[in-house]
């Protein structure tokens, strides 16, 4: 069971806490553990176009997210990016650089520390996907997706 | 498990009222990235791919 906690305020939705209980009615995780301080979750995007600001520290997911599973995937990949940008902050080197591959760095090690978060549920019994979506090696595949998506941006410029 | 629960009705959704720096420059910031994800009309694959439906729902993927 998940208990949701939402704050609206000026058309907006902001997603305040999120907690998991196990079947005993035990609580075994807060969403809010795994968002780094001082981020805003806003529910709010079209499907498929979440994102992430570093400068105002907000992340932008779809509305009811947790409740499906790309939801869920696209939310890590995006708490991935704030984790990255909370432990390596962006630099003037970096925001003023051409080399767009430091971009494509940063994709990737959203996904890296996404896949941490979720071996962190794992071990606290939290499992958000299926384990048939890694044993068939679908969520390789959609990360494989995003990154070739990236990858084309940078051809482009 | 958890996603074996998962379904509209066990989400108890409740407002409550705690401090978010909802300042005006961040609000705008917020409304701009919301308006800008809509309006883009490209349509790399990992849009279609979070369109398929059999990614929408938990227990859709559980039972597959």
């Amino acid at each position: 069971m998940i208990k949701i906690k939402r704050k609206y305020s000026q058309n907006l939705s902001f997603l305040k806490e999120a907690e998991f209980f196990n079947k005993t009615g035990k609580l075994v995780f807060k969403f809010s553990d795994i968002i780094p301080r001082d981020y805003l979750v806003v529910e709010g995007s079209p499907i498929g176009r979440d994102s992430m600001n570093q400068y105002y520290k907000y992340i932008i997911l779809e509305e009811d997210f947790l409740q499906s599973v790309i939801g869920r995937f696209f939310a890590l990949h995006e708490i991935g990016h704030a984790r990255d940008f909370t432990t390596h902050v962006l630099t003037e080197n970096e925001s003023s650089s051409d080399e767009n591959e430091l971009e494509l760095k940063r994709e990737e090690n959203a996904w890296k520390l996404a896949q941490e978060v979720i071996e962190d549920l794992k071990k606290k019994d939290i499992n958000w996907f299926p384990q048939s979506f890694f044993d068939s090696g679908e969520f390789e595949r959609l990360v494989n997706i995003c990154l070739d998506h990236h990858k084309s941006l940078i051809k482009k410029i | 498990m958890e996603n074996q629960n998962l379904n509209e009705n066990m989400f108890h959704n409740t407002t409550q009222e705690t401090e978010l720096d909802l300042s005006t420059e961040r609000l705008s910031a917020i409304r701009n990235d919301i308006d800008e994800a809509r309006t883009k009309d490209d349509v790399p694959e990992f849009i279609n791919v979070a369109n398929d439906q059999t990614y929408q729902i938990i227990k859709k993927v559980e039972k597959n």
